[in-house]
């Protein structure tokens, strides 16, 4: 039977997923939402770290058609 | 003196002129002489058909290849920056230099506003960004990489982590790249 603990990717390489504390939020802005998602070990340093950006809307150019 | 009626005409005429006004100016009616730029005009911007001056010669008639690129806090990319360069672009592990290649979504138009949006997210995995980065240069890297827009989102790190842009819904009021 092969083993089945969840390993993650970190800067430690794979390591056990319980072995690291979840952290997670969110930064809402007129101009973004963001997701960041991190991981620390038991000394406390940040082994992964993630982040996940909704740009809600984009950027506008005018066109104007000058007059005679 | 005025009747009931012509009172009431009076007080609508105002209201009637703009909105005849308005529905001549985004093209719901045919009657009015209206100046404006064509809207079809701008949707041929996007796609590169006219040339108001010297142009370049293209290999084909298929779309450019566009990138983009991260950059560092400390940069300053922005309205004047004129095409890509490696200054103040973020390095690190699972980063290329001059940043990934993405597709537009074929620009089309809606009222009087032309648009385009990448056709997806773009994204990095399995990232380490160790120096603070806050900014994104689209530009064209078929024709000299040169520069279509900066866009920012607060600064930020990554370790060993995932970096997704979600792009916003390619419509008149929200696509990513507009031209009113």
């Amino acid at each position: 039977m092969p083993d089945q603990t969840p390993l993650i990717f970190t800067s430690k390489g794979n390591v056990l997923c319980a072995s690291l504390a979840y952290h997670h939020e969110w930064t809402v802005t007129e101009d973004v939402i963001k997701f960041r998602e991190w991981y620390t070990d038991d000394a406390g340093e940040i082994v992964k770290d993630s982040t996940h950006v909704y740009l809600p809307k984009g950027v506008q150019l005018g066109a104007v058609a000058g007059g005679l | 003196m005025k009747t009931l009626m012509q009172s009431l005409l009076d007080l609508l005429w105002p209201v009637h002129r703009a909105i005849t006004r308005y529905m001549a100016r985004v093209g719901a009616l045919c009657f009015a002489n209206v100046q404006g730029v064509a809207t079809s005009f701008k949707t041929e911007l996007l796609n590169g058909i006219h040339a108001l001056g010297t142009t370049v010669a293209r290999g084909g008639t298929g779309a450019d290849v566009f990138k983009a690129a991260l950059f560092l806090v400390t940069g300053s990319r922005g309205a004047a920056t004129t095409a890509y360069s490696a200054t103040d672009e973020v390095s690190g592990a699972g980063y290329t230099a001059g940043g990934a290649a993405f597709t537009w979504i074929a620009p089309s138009a809606t009222g009087t506003i032309a648009f385009s949006t990448p056709s997806a997210s773009i994204a990095w995995t399995g990232v380490t960004l160790a120096t603070a980065f806050d900014a994104l240069l689209l530009y064209n890297s078929t024709q000299g990489n040169k520069a279509v827009s900066v866009h920012t989102f607060g600064s930020q790190t990554l370790t060993a982590g995932n970096f997704t842009l979600t792009m916003p819904a390619n419509d008149s009021s929200t696509a990513l790249l507009k031209l009113a």
